[in-house]
């Protein structure tokens, strides 16, 4: 199974991949990735934090019960803003908007950063 | 349709379904037409059996108490799925509004039903009523309960 650094090391990448591309400038379908890159990095930033207790959540269900029991609940509103969103785009083929890239889902994924990261040590 | 009304204070209501197959279409109907803000019932939906009624009850029960603080908040739906051996209670949350605060006011609520029913597994999703949604206000809930995330 995978393990911190193997989650983290895809953090890295979804991290690289924002940063390069530039969120206020993007247009679809560039806003559409980047709200998958978010969500990955965001499941990959809590599920490295899991991995360090030998915990690997296989579905959404399991990980909100192990973000309640292993000291994850200040990210749950986060996680579940940039869960929402990216299901949205997939699903719904919601279309957003640069405003709502980085105000509102990015924003959210920054929050997740900066707490996982701490927690992390990274 | 066999159904019950649970009646809670301040005029509270809560419906639910128990059978399987419950028409949707009519729920979506009177989800679709009525306005939070004018009728403060919140409908609950299930369209499976394998919810005993007590759990049923409860879960109702507390949405009926904590959503109503809500009032973009139009209808919830339970449905539970067996992924990887074990049941997950899907909670799809109806909103008529699009508005970061609502989502995370709704967030917070979906974490109080975590920690209050803590033996079950939950995974959320939310749902707009709004026109903003293709296909207009008719899509309530996904046709066919995707698979999401």
């Amino acid at each position: 199974m995978p393990t911190r650094d193997d989650h983290l090391k895809l953090v890295d990448q979804f991290t690289a991949f924002l940063d390069r591309e530039r969120p206020h400038l993007m247009t679809p379908p560039q806003i559409e990735l980047a709200i998958a890159a978010a969500y990955y990095r965001s499941l990959h930033y809590i599920d490295a934090w899991l991995a360090i207790a030998d915990l690997h959540p296989a579905n959404d269900g399991e990980r909100f019960a192990e973000m309640r029991d292993r000291d994850l609940r200040g990210v749950f509103p986060q996680y579940r803003n940039v869960k929402d969103r990216y299901n949205e785009a997939l699903y719904q083929a919601r279309k957003f908007t640069v405003y709502d890239l980085t105000e509102d889902i990015l924003d959210s994924a920054r929050g997740i950063r900066d707490i996982m990261s701490r927690k992390l040590g990274c | 349709m066999s159904a019950a009304a649970i009646h809670l204070d301040e005029g509270m209501r809560v419906d639910h379904s128990y059978r399987s197959g419950a028409p949707r279409l009519r729920l979506s109907s009177m989800l679709a037409s009525s306005s939070a803000k004018d009728d403060p019932t919140v409908y609950v939906q299930t369209t499976e059996e394998r919810f005993s009624n007590t759990q049923l009850h409860s879960l109702s029960a507390f949405f009926g108490n904590e959503l109503r603080r809500v009032n973009e908040v139009v209808g919830v739906k339970l449905t539970k799925r067996n992924q990887n051996g074990r049941d997950v209670i899907h909670v799809w949350t109806s909103l008529s509004k699009d508005d970061r605060d609502t989502r995370f006011r709704v967030y917070e609520i979906e974490e109080r039903l975590m920690s209050h029913f803590h033996d079950e597994l939950f995974d959320f999703h939310l749902h707009l009523t709004g026109d903003n949604l293709p296909g207009g206000r008719v899509p309530i809930y996904p046709a066919a309960d995707a698979d999401e995330g």
